[in-house]
């Protein structure tokens, strides 16, 4: 991993305390540091640019809201910011689930060897490139059960009922399939 | 229940540590694990290194957003107010809980609510309304919680520090007296402060002396402090503190 990069999310953590206590120029560059992960998760998961920028809109402007409910105890900034991004980008893509928009579409996309198309999407950078390639060395059982609850927004019930597997053996890869990503990744940086 | 079908549904329970760390809970389960959650420090730990992998793939999705995201968000966050309260709880579970507060709050309790009382009825925009509504329903559940439990400490100059602390809910409602307005440009800061070796961590500023609530708060929580900061507030306290409070040492301890 890149210098910057490290740096990037003790940055974040002081920017996200001088917020909660009210400072409008802290939250600008709080901006320039969160809005490209906010925005290309939740881009990741909707799809759909026009409403992936209005989601966007929303968790950025409840990063400014509720930047006091941040607890560093817990983790970083950059981590929180990322877990409210994707609980709004997921409820989303649920509830249109739900609603049957997307029904269809997903439907098609599930007949082919689409689960992985995630993967291919990915674009170039340092990040990527590792996420990719330690995702390439998961089995694919793990791979799908983590991309398919990840960055599809499926609940761990819907995961194990489109891989035709049981719950048990969903959450077993799931957790297995973190844990080599994240045990990839370390040895990567 | 037997013993078995005890461990067996606390296994089950367990378990749901792994979808949680991708967001992959229905709503009913989420509820479920999240109150196991915050009594379950192996559950907590685990959720914490999985997540970790889960951090990863979401970074690697970044892109740029687009230039027009920007206007938009800078131009709503100069005409939103920001939330100072803890997330709001559901309205029926703190209408059951209110006779209970009336009934068991002692007198400092009281004398909070009265407090809060009259901010409501002082600060009458509907935003205000509800917003310190969200509080007076925050600070209802802390007095109302079966573990609370009260402390104070006052210093010969009529400086004072107050809290009740509800460690089921990792939450306080800390009051400060006497300290009086800030200096200009000066603003006082609300610390937590935890073990040794460990940073404090601020809770918000104070704008005013009313009852003011600290959410999140971690097991090693170990004392509150404010302190006189510049304008905008402090990452780390850089002044003496004003006030402080020890709390009990089992207060946030397991």
């Amino acid at each position: 991993m890149a210098p910057a990069e490290r740096g990037e999310p003790v940055e974040a953590d002081r920017l996200l305390v001088l917020v909660a206590g009210g400072d409008q120029k802290a939250f600008e560059e709080l901006y320039a540091l969160v809005s490209g992960p906010v925005y290309g998760l939740v881009r990741r998961v909707l799809r759909d640019p026009a409403q992936s920028e209005e989601v966007a809109q929303e968790v950025l402007l409840e990063l400014w809201r509720c930047a006091a409910r941040f607890d560093p105890g817990r983790g970083t900034a950059l981590s929180w910011v990322l877990t409210l991004a994707h609980r709004r980008a997921v409820d989303r893509v649920r509830s249109a689930r739900a609603a049957g928009e997307r029904e269809e579409k997903a439907a098609r996309r599930s007949e082919g060897p689409a689960f992985d198309q995630v993967v291919e999407e990915v674009e170039s950078g340092l990040e990527r490139d590792w996420v990719r390639r330690c995702l390439d060395r998961l089995t694919t059982l793990q791979r799908q059960s983590v991309t398919l609850a990840y960055y599809d927004g499926y609940t761990y019930r819907e995961v194990a009922q489109r891989l035709s597997v049981p719950l048990g053996t969903v959450k077993t890869r799931m957790r297995d399939g973190l844990l080599r990503l994240r045990e990839c990744l370390e040895s990567a940086a | 229940m037997s013993l078995r079908t005890a461990l067996s549904r606390i296994r089950r329970v367990h378990s749901l540590a792994v979808p949680y760390a991708l967001n992959a809970l229905e709503p009913r389960e989420l509820r479920r694990f999240e109150r196991h959650l915050a009594r379950c420090a192996a559950c907590a730990a685990e959720v914490r290194e999985l997540a970790a992998g889960s951090e990863r793939l979401g970074r690697a999705a970044a892109r740029p957003a687009p230039d027009a995201l920007r206007e938009r968000v800078l131009r709503d966050v100069r005409t939103t107010e920001q939330e100072r309260a803890a997330p709001v709880p559901s309205p029926r579970t703190s209408a059951v809980r209110r006779p209970l507060v009336l009934a068991t709050a002692t007198t400092a309790a009281l004398a909070l609510i009265g407090a809060v009382l009259l901010g409501v009825q002082l600060n009458r925009t509907q935003d205000r309304l509800d917003a310190e509504r969200a509080r007076a329903r925050s600070i209802g559940e802390v007095l109302a919680a079966p573990d609370a439990r009260t402390s104070t400490e006052r210093d010969g100059r009529g400086r004072g520090i107050s809290a009740v602390t509800a460690p089921g809910l990792h939450r306080a409602v800390v009051t400060v007296s006497g300290l009086g307005a800030a200096p200009e440009g000066r603003v006082r800061q609300l610390w937590v402060m935890a073990d040794q070796g460990k940073a404090p961590r601020s809770a918000g500023l104070l704008h005013s002396e009313q009852p003011f609530v600290v959410t999140g708060l971690a097991f090693g929580s170990r004392a509150f402090a404010v302190t006189d900061e510049p304008e905008g507030g402090s990452p780390r306290p850089t002044t003496a503190p004003l006030v402080q409070l020890a709390l009990a040492p089992d207060a946030f301890g397991e």
